[in-house]
């Protein structure tokens, strides 16, 4: 088995061989272990007159003495012993005594040789990493993700002294509250060694960090940092939690700091854990000059926020997530490319003028309570993402004239309180007469949103119900715009998908393609029973529409069930002019594709 | 899927004579041979040499490009959206990764300068990576048995290092 070809046979070799390549082991420990291998091997290595002990233990050298004596048998032309650490002097003298009246030829005993220590570790001898370029080796402590680990490496060897500050990118974890002056110290440290600039820089504070100590090691960073900064506040808090103070109304008040200008980064991302972020009276966010990208997650603002051209003017992303106290936000961004607004919950007022944005999503609360005016100029977005709250009273978009894609809010086929949120949808696309694509997010047990008293508008308790319902599918979803492709993302968490997906379709026949994401998890939800209402057929008039020009279907997740199978069927029907269906499954992380034409 | 595609070999030899066939594509991982083919050579049935690298090592190379090219076209043939997914086939493939290089230390340095003379930044880094996590938490000592550093400071020059940046050493924690 082990020699793979099954040609060699060692044990063909005279004993004496065998005896010499134990030998060249130069390890008797070794060596002695063969003897388990077989009865012959049983006392093969004591045929060695050269001893070798590599002794790891300053105080205990014991397995020399009982090496010796299970030797004994024949005569030890070389003894040779290295210690690797600085041994003892009774462990040494204790082998020596034994040894003295074995020994015939050669004793060879070296204490603390560092060499002895390069010969340990590479064994056969082939191993050595300071053959390695300086670039490697700085590289392999960039893999550390540690700057003090890696700056420890510092005592290794003279070569190794600077070696961790050619990394250009920094890693620290605060493991204490109040105080991270190890953070300044190193990047002063770094700042003195290094040739080249720091690209990105990592603090994760495990705990809540106060904002003095926030504030001082982010002014030595400020001049450095050329490239990310991150940093990340309480990580050991789960999201969970942080969730639960967004939306609670008095949380722990946990000061604020104040951003400086870092002139040379080019992407900033916090994530505060509710850390206070003071901006000036004024609301103007300091200025960042050589920004492009800005993401404030779980953060505490206070009041308003004013992020314009003459502080960042070369901003491309702007990630605003789960953030608390920030009432007026406004943007005024001519670079600004993508824009994610995510849970303010405070908002009162969002003003945005961004004529270059191409990506926009919003999603600020599905609350209807304290809507907040919304104001959009981006006349060149091509992907539109809404999930909040719409009420055309309150929102004012400008035109997008090349939108091709739209994200709609939730659908939701069935459930209490469906029709309102529905509606919701509907009046959202009333905004659109014609797009491209139209993504429609399909959820089948409905969230049920109760509200909790007037604390807070976004108090709301989350319950999964039944999909006990009165018909009719979906009401509250009347028309859509006209469409080229629909994308249909179902939250089906086990439930029957033919029904709803042939009403929608029943809407939108002008289609040429059509993409079903079947959500894979089933979590949470009420499972489907067999009188569940997901098993009804779908209204007279979804059941005979044809998509005249529908071409092309992808179905992602499909598991082949016969309720899927039954509505490929009805499909097959409705879209004469159907070329070809892709059917993806994850199950099996197989792609499985089939091409179907039809006569 | 690919199916009008030609499919194209290259021929890897070793520094000792060995062959090794594989897709152009999967090849194309090392900026080496993408340099080599992109000035018109390599693709005869030659093969391209691979100087300094043994046939036991550049066969490890060839299985990780293997791998690493098919996990990129099986992600390419999926959902751009579908984020969920993406990020369950990189775990994989990471564990894949992870299991690969577990390796003894003398094939584990074969195999990263065999991925820095071919340009192979992401085995590089796997490499990089597996000798970092064998530096972890180990004492300075312990790394230079551990690695093969001879220690040529004097326990001055150590103790004056130690004294020089203490944010290194204090224990915070």
């Amino acid at each position: 088995m082990a020699d793979g070809d099954g040609g060699l046979e060692l044990s063909d070799l005279p004993d004496d061989i065998l005896a010499y390549i134990l030998d060249q082991l130069k390890d008797t420990h070794a060596a002695a272990r063969t003897s388990v291998l077989s009865r012959r091997w049983r006392n093969l290595w004591a045929r060695i007159p050269r001893l070798f002990f590599w002794n790891r233990q300053p105080h205990d050298s014991s397995h020399v003495s009982d090496a010796l004596a299970a030797h004994a048998a024949s005569a030890i032309t070389q003894l040779n012993v290295m210690s690797l650490y600085s041994a003892t002097p009774d462990a040494t003298a204790s082998w020596l005594r034994v040894a003295a009246p074995l020994v015939s030829g050669e004793l060879c005993f070296v204490n603390r040789n560092p060499e002895t220590q390069t010969t340990m570790a590479d064994g056969d001898g082939g191993l050595e990493l300071s053959d390695l370029p300086d670039d490697i080796l700085a590289y392999i402590l960039d893999q550390l993700k540690d700057t003090r680990a890696a700056a420890r490496t510092s005592v290794l060897s003279r070569r190794w002294r600077n070696l961790w500050a050619r990394i250009p990118r920094l890693f620290f974890r605060n493991h204490q509250p109040h105080d991270s002056s190890h953070v300044s110290d190193a990047l002063a440290a770094h700042a003195a060694r290094a040739d080249s600039a720091i690209t990105q820089l990592t603090v994760m504070s495990l705990y809540s960090a106060t904002p003095d100590d926030t504030a001082s090691w982010l002014r030595v960073a400020a001049p450095l940092v050329s490239g990310e900064l991150r940093f990340r506040n309480r990580s050991m808090v789960t999201i969970s939690t942080l969730i639960q103070e967004l939306i609670q109304q008095v949380v722990e008040e946990r000061g604020v700091f104040e951003l400086p200008c870092f002139p040379k980064a080019t992407a900033i991302r916090l994530s505060l854990g509710f850390l206070g972020l003071s901006l000036p009276p004024s609301g103007v966010f300091s200025a960042q000059p050589a920004l492009r990208e800005l993401r404030l997650e779980y953060v505490q603002l206070h009041g308003e926020c004013t992020l314009d051209d003459a502080m960042m003017p070369f901003l491309e992303e702007l990630v605003i997530f789960r953030v608390r106290g920030l009432a007026n936000l406004t943007v005024k961004l001519k670079s600004l490319i993508q824009m994610f607004l995510w849970e303010i919950l405070d908002l009162v007022r969002l003003n945005a003028v961004v004529p270059g944005l191409k990506n926009l999503c919003v999603r600020l609360s599905l609350s209807r309570w304290n809507l907040p005016s919304v104001r959009i100029v981006a006349e060149a977005v091509e992907d539109f993402s809404w999930g909040t709250w719409y009420d055309p009273g309150f929102v004012e978009l400008s035109e997008m004239p090349y939108l091709r894609m739209v994200t709609a809010p939730y659908v939701f086929p069935y459930g209490e309180h469906k029709v309102e949120l529905n509606q919701n949808c509907q009046r959202f696309l009333r905004h659109f007469s014609r797009i491209h694509s139209l993504m429609l997010l399909v959820k089948f047990t409905p969230d049920v949103f109760v509200a909790v008293q007037k604390i807070s508008p976004f108090s709301l308790v989350l319950l999964s119900s039944k999909l006990d319902d009165v018909w009719p599918l979906m009401e509250g979803i009347t028309r859509l715009p006209d469409i080229t492709v629909l994308y249909l993302h179902l939250a089906t968490q086990g439930h029957t998908y033919g029904a709803s997906v042939l009403h929608i379709l029943a809407m939108c026949t002008g289609i040429s393609k059509l993409i079903l994401q079947i959500q894979a998890d089933f979590e949470g939800g009420i499972p489907c029973s067999v009188n569940c209402i997901c098993h009804q057929p779908p209204s007279q008039g979804a059941q005979n529409f044809v998509v005249r020009f529908l071409e092309e279907v992808e179905i992602k997740n499909f598991n082949g069930k016969k309720h899927e199978l039954d509505f490929v069927k009805v499909l097959f029907k409705a879209a004469p002019e159907l070329r070809r269906m892709r059917f993806m499954s994850t199950e099996f992380h197989v792609l499985r594709t089939f091409s179907i034409r039809t006569a | 899927m690919a199916a009008g595609k030609p499919v194209v070999m290259v021929t890897l030899v070793s520094s000792d004579g060995q062959s090794f066939q594989l897709l152009e594509e999967a090849a194309l991982l090392s900026a080496m041979v993408r340099d080599t083919i992109q000035i018109g050579q390599g693709r005869g049935p030659a093969g391209i040499p691979i100087r300094n690298i043994t046939g036991q090592t550049l066969s490890m190379v060839v299985v990780y490009c293997n791998k690493h090219y098919t996990a990129a076209a099986a992600a390419d043939g999926d959902d751009a959206a579908d984020e969920e997914k993406k990020v369950a086939n990189k775990k994989q493939l990471r564990e894949w990764d992870e299991q690969f290089i577990n390796l003894e230390q003398d094939k584990l340095y074969d195999i990263l300068v065999a991925a820095n003379n071919l340009g192979i930044d992401g085995l590089v880094d796997l490499c990089c990576w597996r000798f970092a996590d064998m530096m972890k938490g180990k004492s300075a000592s312990e790394i230079r048995v551990k690695l093969g550093i001879r220690d040529d400071f004097t326990s001055e020059q150590r103790a004056q290092i130690e004294k020089d940046s203490p944010w290194v050493w204090s224990r915070t924690t």
